[in-house]
């Protein structure tokens, strides 16, 4: 086996980490992939903590002393291609396949998703908003309204990701959103089922990757993880509901005056 | 049961699914497979009534179908479970629930919140086993991590 210095070694596994827990992997993953990626390049023995805000290692060899460092991770999206990505690179690593430059220089670009189109998104959003309201019910004119609705939202969404706000935000206004619209349109054409345009343009919205990720990280004994997560679960489904609730409560109010 | 309803819907809840594939940026190869299995644990919800069980069954026969198209398309599980489940997620009774708690029905709201909260439960419980199941048989973990 090829010599590499552990500082190196201790690098290439972390960015690896940051890699998997940026693109909304579950924990255990991120660990795993690094302590793979360590025990393939050498290190003797390596301890990996990740969490979803960071991940931190120790990774010694006999006869050297022993390295720790720390990454933060800060940015959470969806992105499924770069887990896969990820884990095909840690896999060719144990397999030797790739050296720890090619790694680094694997992971480095997996970091930077300039590559990504944002049509996916729209087009994802808008198409799912739109089918899951005729699945709950909707007609024609709620999947016209829904589909606009998704995509209005991803493209905001889009906007507030780039101005580095609150990822609740996102929530609230996109939930807002929806539920004004759906109000509108249900006000003016009666025809209109405002629930089916709701609950379908909402769909897109729900934290339902992030609540799964949560309770398998619980399950697996990554508590710090699992409770981290489910925080974020919890605030995301409290500003989703609260932006539908205000519309409802201002649109009651309007009632009792008018 | 309508089996031609139940086939629109089957085909709607597909349609979507492949577009919330794209959301979360999945590889083009897996979108087809989730897509289908997110038709199939719909109509399987559909057919089994929807009620608590139905989420546990559901749920466990797409993460098991999550697991095996994994092994034999040499991909994470999560990129097919994860997608395919999202469609069984209860966003309807979450929505229902706050339409309750601000008409002032605190009752019914908090009968149907507990009631979704309880139906997330079973999903997660369902991935959960499934995917410690499938790695107990796979094969045992390396290492003295855990």
């Amino acid at each position: 086996m090829e010599y590499y210095p552990l500082p190196d070694v201790l690098n290439c596994a972390l960015l690896a980490s940051h890699v998997f827990l940026e693109n909304g992997a579950e924990t255990y993953r991120a660990e795993e992939g690094a302590e793979r990626i360590c025990k393939s390049f050498g290190a003797e023995n390596a301890q990996i903590m990740a969490l979803p805000t960071g991940a931190i290692a120790t990774l010694s060899r006999k006869g050297e002393p022993s390295v720790t460092a720390f990454r933060r991770v800060t940015r959470r999206s969806f992105n499924l291609s770069a887990i896969d990505r990820a884990n095909d690179a840690c896999r060719k690593i144990e397999s030797n396949e790739i050296k720890l430059a090619q790694a680094v220089e694997i992971f480095t670009e997996l970091l930077n998703p300039s590559a990504a189109p944002r049509w996916h998104g729209l087009i994802g959003a808008a198409g799912s908003s739109g089918f899951f309201s005729l699945l709950f019910g909707g007609g024609c004119l709620d999947f016209a309204v829904a589909t606009l609705c998704g995509l209005t939202v991803q493209a905001i969404a889009g906007v507030l990701k780039r101005e580095d706000s609150f990822p609740f935000l996102v929530s609230l206004i996109g939930s807002m959103l929806i539920a004004l619209s759906a109000n509108l349109t249900a006000g003016i054409f009666p025809v209109a089922n405002a629930d089916a345009i709701i609950a379908g343009a909402l769909m897109p919205l729900l934290p339902g990757l992030a609540m799964t990720n949560s309770i398998r990280d619980t399950m697996r004994g990554d508590l710090v993880s699992g409770v981290a997560r489910a925080a974020e679960v919890v605030l995301v489904s409290a500003s989703l509901a609260a932006g539908v609730g205000i519309v409802l409560g201002l649109k009651e109010f309007c009632e009792r005056v008018l | 049961m309508n089996w031609a309803s139940l086939f629109v819907e089957f085909i709607y809840c597909t349609v979507a699914t492949g577009f919330l594939a794209l959301i979360f940026r999945a590889p083009y190869k897996t979108i087809p497979v989730s897509a289908v299995a997110g038709g199939f644990g719909w109509v399987v919800l559909s057919l089994l009534g929807g009620k608590l069980p139905a989420y546990l069954i559901a749920t466990s026969v797409l993460a098991i179908f999550g697991e095996v198209s994994a092994r034999l398309m040499k991909k994470p599980a999560t990129l097919f479970t994860h997608v395919a489940v999202i469609p069984l997620v209860p966003g309807m009774g979450l929505y229902r629930t706050m339409l309750y708690l601000i008409d002032g029905h605190t009752q019914e709201g908090l009968a149907v919140g507990v009631e979704t909260l309880l139906e997330i439960g079973m999903m997660a419980m369902a991935i959960g086993f499934t995917s410690i199941a499938f790695r107990r048989a796979v094969r045992k973990r390396p290492g003295n991590a855990r």
